[in-house]
């Protein structure tokens, strides 16, 4: 069993949308940590423990909410070290981005992404979207290993 | 016997004096020709140099005559001319020593060749070669021809055109790579304006009944003012927010469509287009029914061509000639092509309300609209429309009489040219 609860990484660049992110995830119901991170560099290095992260001890998140355009490594390139290493393979990835560009989405998904959301300037739109991605991770557990 | 011997003298004498004749003919043929000439014999040396020759290099016949160096005196160092190469029958050497060259396509086993050389002036010249062997009957070679022309202004010509075509490719890249950036990195900040401006008024809703419960307390004149504020700017600064962004992010979608359409890759396939057209119409039907508006399909032609391109502009012309049609009297639009010089024209007419002459140039830019702002829509149709027809290298225009109707045609070739036709670099 999980005894400390898995947190939800959030990797986005822009605070204003973190924030956004965080509001409606929050009034989905999710109580989980939210660990922020700004860039993808950082992002491999708290997944893979390594560098400022290397004596973290946190489980591996639930989720990783991972924005496309990211300082250092850029979304895809996180993405891709994600799905090739065994221990963070299996770990859902939500791609975020404010690109609808049908190449972008097509390459994240050969990539391994599980769900691709594009950031709308439509707000409603946009919370629901997050909430409701609140309200599936607040009922549904994963499954232990 | 003594006799004998004289006169076949005499004979052999009259057979030299008739062939040193006829070379002498050919030096004059050769001397009067206007392009520079010069023969080299079968041991590389120079028998014949032109007067053009002359004027072209500054070098004089007495200089060169009798010398097997040609090269050297030509270029200043040591290295073959063409006719060397023909001499010696090494045509494999030639690569590298010169910046194109081939096989002649006029003179058998001829060869041709281009490169800068500076002549004795000190001025670069840019000099097309030909060189050909001459044979005897017994076809050896005997002696070689070369001519030389001075091509220096059309290859600086050229190159001007190769260097103007690859800056005119780079700011064609720069404007699409900057207008895909434009509408990505302006689209951030427009989520959080939407975003904030949204959390604003919830916070704005949640806080009514506080505000309703404290206002109560306060004094008329300070509860009016708490009021104003309250329930009248701050919602109409928000609403005036909201309005502003959602049209901000249409204009930034729009330019988005716009760098996609100049980015993306055209599939030119055959389209029937009396066909394509027809079922454009049919989603029309309604708008078209509404104006009790005909509607005439000429013969169109087939083309070979990105068929969602000539969806798009087909759609836009014709939706637009449908829009603005004139209230008042029956529409009528007919649609109509012809075929030239393996380019069909394409003819959509209407009768509707006409396009001022001074707003004929912009109906074609971005956001740009004409006439009464009646009736719906970006400004970007044309636009988008003018994009796809010139990435299929064709072209558009409009003509029309303000109350009377506008023809839009618009130009494309029948198929996309057929890739490698462009010149090659002759023989690399």
């Amino acid at each position: 069993m999980i005894d400390q609860p898995q947190p939800i990484l959030l990797v986005e660049d822009d605070p204003g949308h973190v924030l956004l992110i965080e509001k409606n995830l929050r009034r989905a119901g999710v109580t989980n940590e939210i660990i922020k991170l700004d860039d993808g560099g950082r992002a491999v290095e708290f997944l893979f423990r390594e560098g400022e992260f290397a004596a973290v001890s946190a489980p591996m998140p639930l989720l990783i909410l991972l924005d496309l355009n990211l300082p250092v490594l850029n979304g895809l390139q996180v993405l891709q070290r994600i799905k090739a290493d065994e221990q963070t393979r299996r770990i859902p990835v939500v791609m975020l981005t404010t690109t609808d560009s049908h190449q972008e989405i097509t390459k994240c998904y050969d990539l391994g992404c599980n769900i691709y959301i594009v950031k709308p300037v439509d707000y409603v739109k946009f919370s629901e979207t997050i909430r409701n991605l609140g309200l599936f991770l607040s009922t549904v557990k994963t499954p232990d290993e | 016997m003594q006799q004998l011997s004289t006169k076949s003298k005499m004979a052999d004498n009259e057979e030299r004096k008739a062939l040193q004749e006829q070379m002498d003919c050919v030096e004059r043929l050769i001397q009067s020709c206007a392009v520079p000439t010069f023969v080299i014999d079968n041991r590389h040396r120079v028998i014949i140099w032109n007067k053009a020759c002359e004027a072209l290099t500054g070098m004089k016949a007495a200089e060169v005559i009798g010398t097997a160096d040609l090269g050297k005196i030509f270029y200043g160092f040591e290295r073959p001319v063409l006719a060397d190469f023909v001499i010696d029958g090494n045509i494999d050497e030639v690569h590298g020593k010169y910046e194109l060259h081939a096989h002649s396509l006029l003179i058998p086993d001829g060869l041709q060749a281009e490169r800068w050389y500076t002549d004795r002036r000190g001025r670069e010249r840019y000099i097309c070669f030909d060189a050909a062997p001459i044979r005897n009957s017994r076809g050896e070679t005997i002696a070689a021809v070369e001519t030389l022309q001075d091509i220096t202004e059309r290859k600086l010509a050229e190159e001007k055109l190769q260097r103007a075509a690859a800056d005119l490719k780079e700011s064609n890249e720069e404007i699409r790579t900057f207008a895909y950036i434009v509408s990505h990195d302006l689209r951030a900040p427009l989520v959080n304006l939407k975003g904030f401006s949204s959390e604003l008024s919830r916070a704005l809703r949640e806080l009514t009944p506080l505000f309703e419960s404290g206002v109560a307390r306060l004094e008329a004149g300070e509860r009016r003012t708490m009021e104003d504020l309250f329930q009248k700017d701050v919602p109409e600064a928000l609403e005036f927010i909201d309005s502003s962004v959602n049209r901000m992010d249409r204009l930034i979608n729009a330019i988005l469509k716009l760098s996609r359409l100049g980015r993306q890759e055209l599939k030119p396939k055959k389209i029937d287009m009396e066909q394509l057209t027809a079922s454009i119409l049919k989603t029309l039907k309604h708008q078209l029914d509404q104006r009790h508006a005909t509607v005439i399909i000429g013969a169109l032609p087939a083309v070979i061509a990105d068929r969602t391109a000539m969806e798009l502009i087909m759609g836009n012309l014709l939706d637009n000639a449908a829009k603005y049609l004139a209230s008042g009297r029956p529409g009528r639009i007919e649609i109509e092509a012809e075929t030239n010089a393996g380019k069909a024209t394409f003819h959509i007419r209407d009768n509707g309300r006409g396009i001022a002459a001074d707003d004929l140039d912009k109906i074609f830019e971005l956001f740009r609209r004409a006439g009464r702002q009646d009736i719906p829509g970006e400004g970007m149709g044309l636009a988008y429309v003018k994009t796809l027809v010139r990435r299929q290298a064709g072209s558009i225009r409009c003509v029309s009489e303000p109350g009377a109707g506008s023809t839009f045609s618009f130009t494309i070739p029948l198929s996309p040219e057929a890739p490698g036709k462009e010149q090659q670099a002759a023989g690399s």
